[in-house]
């Protein structure tokens, strides 16, 4: 079957084109979707915008929306709640589900089962996570008012969505949930990489069961354990849904995070300038940790 | 079926030249090995010839036809890989009529010629299975089988033994030979193991760094090594090698050798006076006992297989090469192999009397490697 | 011996234990759609309802547009899918397999892609849409969604196409395939466990989908996604958490059956969109 020279990408000098051609649909979606967005995205948080209308000229240049964003308390106490959040949530995120993973890699009948279960809240869509622990900490008649009177850890219904701290916890607990079967499944797969033969060493030396798991374990899980603590805290980070569904930022702003923040301002009060402004800082915090974690990733490209 | 002719082949990534002007012209029929260490440029050849990879420059014929640019499919030539590649989601009948498929062949004569394939090869009976229901030597047979259906001009050949076991390698060997010896196509067979190289090639070529160190029937390579390096990669163990000088005596040209004069078998003696030479003695031309050029020595180790034993001894120290200038392992460049033919049993430790005959060493220039005869 | 027999039952009652507490919300979810609403109302509360109203899927159905938010949420999850399908299997195959000129640099960006927040996205892309007169349009969660499923779905394959040996492409051209033909007729096939896990993970990313839904549908009820329409119930039917529960589990049944499928290639499609 003759072909022509030219087109031919068969031939080794035209192969590599081929490359390029399998590239260019994804490079030119990536540019127009992500690409194109983020430049119009910048560029808002430099002018006095309301709502964003491409087709209108652009305002003139102003560094307004970020000198707003540094003098005002809110931006600050989302910062701080933000931060909370990240720390809280990552930490709890990983104490459950570090020790859900070493609790199911152990070899028991039903571990297969185990498993399944043990990461099953990955498998809950965030809204219905939210429905979910909604209707658990309901004021009236939600299971937890209820357990707490039962237990004598409260002697009358607390009311979780009008005090702050009691938000915050809430909050908290639906993003460990939710977030914690990520770092299971991660950490059992580091912990399936580790030689078996490490551990009968260790046996062979005499360590004990909570010798192996610092000596051995945690460190044969560590580059897993960076990437998966950095993947972690991002997406506390940029979560939306649960925060927005559950308490819409309140009470008194008492869980409004970044996120949530820059969602208020450019679709609650229409000042999408001022709302960029905080979505690019967001974005430079987003792009360092990212960044940080390729570094460290085990096998980079 | 034709010869193949490659005429300054080179290959380089940006700065680094894995193959430089590589010639070689093969005759139709011809069973030539490519061999060498891993990293030579043998593979990247073997590429370049089936068009998996570009040449950045130079030409290749199959044939009369100019190939050099032309896509693998187009090249009528069949491959097998060392991890066979067979496709896994396809069937063995299928797996060995893809080729043929993809040329328009139609359905009948693919069969045929499948069938054909399958008997001489003895797998008649896998052709309904999938790759992973296979052996390694099932799976080995099939992608032979896959190469001999289409009936090609030549095969390329990559390493396709070594992820057999030692004993299955040895038969297949032989079994590839005795297929070359029936179909008589092309065949470029590349390995980084010498005993196949020696067993099989009508030709071999032997490479280093990308350069062809010496072509040669196998023969010709064991007996006249062109240097250094070919004389220590062919043969097993490879060849022992002794720094000395050179001293003109007479006609000829002697060398210091365990503290004897030894007459070198050296045809232009007269340029050699005075240089410092390698001089080359392959284990199995050492005897037990008195002889020629008799030393003593006290074995370090000695390994008996029944048959045969090897006798390694610590080199003098005014034998030794410099450090690095072979490139092989330090043991080999300080020790002095001996393999002994059915030896008597002997105690380790004890002294032992060597002999060589003369005439059977080789002669190096110690500076370029290059042998002198 | 005896020492062995107690670690065991140790470590059953610890599995069996951890399993009961964090899978209990979901179990609390069931129960909650098959108990009568004034049931709910009762302390102490009952932990399985002793007449379970099966029939209330198929009146939460009846009720509210609930197939209709479905049948949106899966419209535009299999367009996102599709549409990020195409693109990253040809872009996983290049990045994986030829040594493209910026390559690099593009995989870098597509990581660092994969970690933006949508609350930053959906601002600009809102005025462009808003341009296209995209808005209240099913395409616009479509497009939104492939910039969530594109970066994981280019790396997932890339991954997965480098556990291939290239030589099953070259035993395929050197067979006379082009290489594009090569791809199709060797390489998708072999990799279609891995495409197949690889678009649900995408699937599961557009159906989870809430800010997206929430800013470009909101105001255009029939393209209701199931997701939006879930909250909207929330925020409408404040005590009648037992609809909302029966509606939530259908939501959540599509991702569940998905999970069960896909746990095994989880691990390692996660790890591998993770780690690189």
């Amino acid at each position: 079957m003759p072909r022509s020279a030219f087109l031919d990408l068969a031939r080794p000098s035209r192969r590599h084109w081929l490359g390029y051609l399998l590239l260019a649909p994804a490079v030119l979606l990536i540019a127009l979707i992500i690409v194109y967005p983020l430049f119009v995205s910048v560029d808002l948080s430099f002018q006095n915008v309301n709502i964003a209308r491409l087709d209108q000229p652009r305002r003139p240049f102003t560094t307004a929306n970020y000198e707003r964003l540094f003098a005002s308390e809110d931006f600050w106490n989302a910062c701080w709640v933000t931060f909370k959040l990240v720390t809280i949530v990552s930490f709890f995120c990983f104490l459950l589900g570090l020790g859900t993973a070493l609790l199911v890699n152990n070899r028991f009948k039903g571990q297969a089962l185990a498993r399944l279960l043990v990461a099953l809240p990955w498998a809950i869509p965030e809204v219905i996570a939210v429905v979910i622990f909604a209707w658990l900490f309901d004021s009236s008649f939600g299971l937890m008012n209820w357990l707490f009177i039962k237990v004598g850890l409260v002697d009358q219904t607390i009311n979780w969505f009008s005090s702050p701290d009691a938000a915050f916890a809430v909050v908290c607990t639906v993003m460990v949930w939710k977030g914690y079967p990520f770092v299971s499944i991660m950490m059992l797969a580091g912990l399936q990489s580790i030689p078996e033969d490490f551990y009968n060493a260790a046996k062979v030396d005499g360590a004990r069961a909570w010798q192996r798991l610092i000596h051995i374990t945690i460190p044969s899980l560590m580059p897993v354990i960076g990437v998966t603590l950095v993947l972690v805290m991002l997406w506390v980070f940029r979560d939306f849904s649960i925060i927005y569904v559950l308490t819409g930022g309140g009470p008194l702003k008492a869980t409004q995070s970044l996120s949530i923040m820059t969602y208020e301002q450019a679709f609650g009060f229409f000042k999408m300038g001022y709302a960029s402004a905080i979505g690019v800082i967001t974005l430079i915090v987003c792009v360092i940790a990212s960044r940080l974690m390729i570094a460290r990733a085990p096998d980079n490209i | 079926m034709a010869g193949i002719r490659i005429d300054s082949v080179t290959k380089s990534y940006g700065g680094l030249t894995v193959l430089k002007a590589f010639s070689l012209d093969i005759a139709d029929g011809e069973f030539v090995v490519l061999v060498g260490p891993s990293g030579c440029g043998k593979s990247t050849m073997l590429k370049i010839l089936a068009g998996l990879e570009e040449a950045s420059s130079g030409t290749i014929a199959i044939g009369e036809r100019d190939v050099t640019d032309l896509a693998p499919g187009d090249r009528d030539i069949a491959m097998v890989f060392q991890n066979y590649a067979l496709y896994p989601h396809l069937t063995v009948a299928r797996n060995m009529g893809f080729g043929l498929k993809m040329r328009g062949t139609d359905a009948a004569e693919i069969d045929r010629r499948v069938n054909e394939a399958a008997k001489i090869l003895g797998i008649g009976h896998l052709l309904e299975r999938r790759p992973r229901a296979l052996s390694g030597g099932q799976r080995q047979r099939v992608a032979l089988g896959r190469a001999i259906v289409r009936e090609p001009q030549a095969f390329l050949m990559d390493e396709p033994l070594s992820n057999l076991d030692a004993k299955l390698r040895v038969h297949t060997r032989a079994e590839i030979s005795a297929l070359h010896k029936r179909l008589r196509v092309t065949t470029i067979y590349v390995t980084h193991d010498q005993t196949e190289a020696m067993t099989m090639a009508d030709r071999i070529v032997i490479m280093k760094d990308g350069v062809i160190q010496q072509i040669a029937s196998p023969d010709v390579m064991f007996r006249e090594p062109a240097n250094l390096f070919v004389a220590g990669f062919i043969g097993s163990p490879g060849m022992n090698f002794l720094k000395t000088k050179a001293q003109a005596v007479g006609g000829g040209v002697t060398a210091k050798l365990f503290g004897h004069d030894v007459k070198l078998p050296i045809a232009n003696a007269a340029a050699l006076a005075g240089r410092e030479i390698v001089v080359g003695l392959r284990p199995e031309h050492i005897a037990a006992g008195a002889g020629q050029v008799s030393f003593t020595v006290t074995p370090r180790l000695i390994e008996s297989l029944g048959s045969e034993q090897y006798v390694y001894v610590d080199l003098p120290e005014e034998h030794r090469r410099d450090a690095g200038s072979g490139g092989e392992d330090e043991s080999r460049r300080t020790s002095l192999i001996a393999r002994l033919i059915n030896p008597e049993p002997r105690p380790p430790e004890a002294t032992l009397t060597l002999s060589f005959d003369p005439a059977r060493l080789h002669v190096f220039d110690a500076a370029s490697g290059e042998a002198i005869r | 011996m005896k020492r062995k027999t107690t670690r065991h039952a140790l470590l059953y009652a610890g599995v069996v234990l951890t399993c009961a507490i964090l899978v209990f919300p979901i179990y609390w979810l069931v129960v909650t759609a098959l108990s009568e609403p004034s049931l709910l109302r009762q302390l102490p509360p009952s932990f399985w309802p002793s007449e379970p109203r099966w029939g209330v899927f198929g009146q939460i159905m009846a009720e509210k547009p609930i197939l209709l938010w479905l049948g949106n949420s899966a419209l535009a999850a299999i367009g996102a899918v599709s549409l990020s399908m195409v693109v990253s299997v040809l872009a996983g195959y290049s990045l994986s397999r030829f040594r493209v000129r910026g390559g690099q640099s593009l995989g870098l960006f597509i990581l660092t892609a994969k970690m933006l927040p949508a609350t930053l996205l959906v601002i600009p892309l809102f005025g462009i849409f808003r341009n296209l007169e995209l808005i209240g349009s099913l395409w616009s969660i479509i497009l939104a969604h492939a910039t969530l499923i594109i970066p994981f779905t280019t790396w997932m394959l890339k991954g997965y196409f480098d556990t291939i040996p290239r030589e099953l492409e070259h035993a395929a051209m050197v067979d006379g395939c082009s290489p594009l033909g090569a791809m199709v007729r060797v390489i998708l096939p072999v990799s279609a466990p891995g495409l197949a896990a690889t678009a649900l993970y995408g699937f599961v990313l557009s159906w989870s989908d809430y800010a997206y839904a929430r800013t470009f549908l909101t105001n255009a009820q029939g393209n209701w996604t199931a997701n939006l329409g879930i909250t909207t119930m929330k925020g409408e039917y404040i005590s009648n958490w037992s609809d909302i529960s029966a509606a939530s589990i259908l939501v959540a049944l599509p991702i569940l059956a998905i999970y069960l499928v896909l746990e095994r290639y989880l691990v390692g499609g996660l790890t591998a969109g993770a780690e690189k």
